[in-house]
């Protein structure tokens, strides 16, 4: 089997990702999926060919348009995962400025300044 | 029980320097507490303020007049004898007039909520653009076809609400879509309302602060996307 130059790269990186992955993610079910991701891809790269065979097997053309199909569904998941997190993250910022503000309330009064 | 007896104002402020003094002002001719809500101003707000008979709340970054309300009202909740809370806009289009009429029906405990409104008879507005009016009135339908509460005006900041009701609904919308959210808790926990009419003065500096036809869509993301629960 003859490696090509692409192949090379994309397994590079696929091994950065999964050292990536495995450095920065603390959920077990975040790296689990994740490694899981990286290691089809390593074997796509490998057998780009197995994709197509899958994707014929499932009544889709060609094996791109399914991993296409498929990165769509994986990225719009990520995106409601991320827009949820981000809600929980505001609740929590408000409810410290909240905290914070009602402390620190200051009381005002008339101060005599030289306007009219 | 006196009317005025437990009556807080609250009003939340961001960047209003320009016209809270003139409101507290007012304001301070009532018989009532007022507590300022700085939602993170940088315009000297907090210092504007301080010069009237207040207690100022001051959020350390802006977080949105729902936000900020919702600390104003968690805040009289906490000051013992607090009866009714009556939220206030900040940029001068509400009449301090009309806050006894809001009060009085709450007071008596024929209401645990009475809402301003500027589209029932008795209603005076002053220099509203048509324009305006076309996008209240859209978010009118909209509101009342979403909460099913078959009110007037759905985005007046002017209200009255008591203790136990102020206690119920808990704004969890930072922006603006706390008017909705409002609403729709009124409609789930079954608290008794009353619209009240009352004057809404146009100015071109509240015209200016006041939410554009972008914002709505914003305030439509916010509550499909969940920022209200």
């Amino acid at each position: 089997m003859k490696i090509l130059t692409s192949q090379i790269i994309l397994l590079v990186l696929m091994a950065a990702f999964s050292i990536y992955v495995l450095r920065v993610r603390r959920q077990l079910t975040d790296r689990l999926i994740m490694l899981v991701l990286a290691a089809v891809g390593v074997f796509l790269v490998l057998f780009p060919n197995a994709s197509t065979w899958l994707a014929n097997r499932i009544g889709i053309g060609r094996g791109t348009d399914m991993i296409f199909y498929f990165f769509i569904l994986f990225v719009l998941f990520r995106f409601v995962a991320i827009a949820r997190r981000q809600r929980e993250i505001e609740s929590k910022l408000t409810e410290i400025v909240r905290a914070q503000a009602i402390q620190n309330a200051q009381e005002g009064g008339r101060v005599l300044t030289g306007e009219q | 029980m006196d009317l005025w007896e437990g009556v807080w104002v609250v009003l939340a402020a961001y960047n209003e320097k320009q016209s809270i003094g003139g409101v507290l002002e007012q304001l301070s001719q009532l018989p009532c507490r007022v507590v300022v809500v700085d939602d993170g101003s940088s315009d000297g707000t907090s210092a504007a303020a301080l010069e009237h008979p207040v207690i100022l709340l001051s959020h350390t970054v802006n977080l949105g007049q729902g936000a900020a309300l919702q600390t104003g009202i968690r805040y009289v909740l906490q000051q013992s004898g607090s009866r009714i809370i009556v939220t206030f806009d900040a940029d001068g289009q509400h009449d301090p007039e009309d806050i006894s009429r809001l009060v009085a029906p709450v007071a008596a405990g024929d209401v645990d909520v009475a809402l301003g409104t500027r589209f029932a008879a008795g209603a005076r507005v002053a220099d509203m653009p048509a324009a305006r009016r076309r996008m209240l009135k859209l978010a009118v339908a909209f509101t009342r076809w979403s909460t099913g509460l078959k009110v007037s005006d759905t985005h007046n900041g002017l209200r009255a609400l008591s203790a136990e009701a102020a206690r119920q609904i808990n704004i969890t919308a930072n922006r603006m879509a706390h008017a909705t959210e409002i609403l729709s808790q009124i409609r789930k926990k079954k608290l008794k309302y009353v619209e009240v009419p009352v004057n809404v003065r146009y100015t071109q500096y509240s015209l200016a602060k006041g939410q554009s036809l972008l914002e709505a869509v914003n305030v439509l993301w916010d509550i499909f996307s969940g920022d209200m629960r």
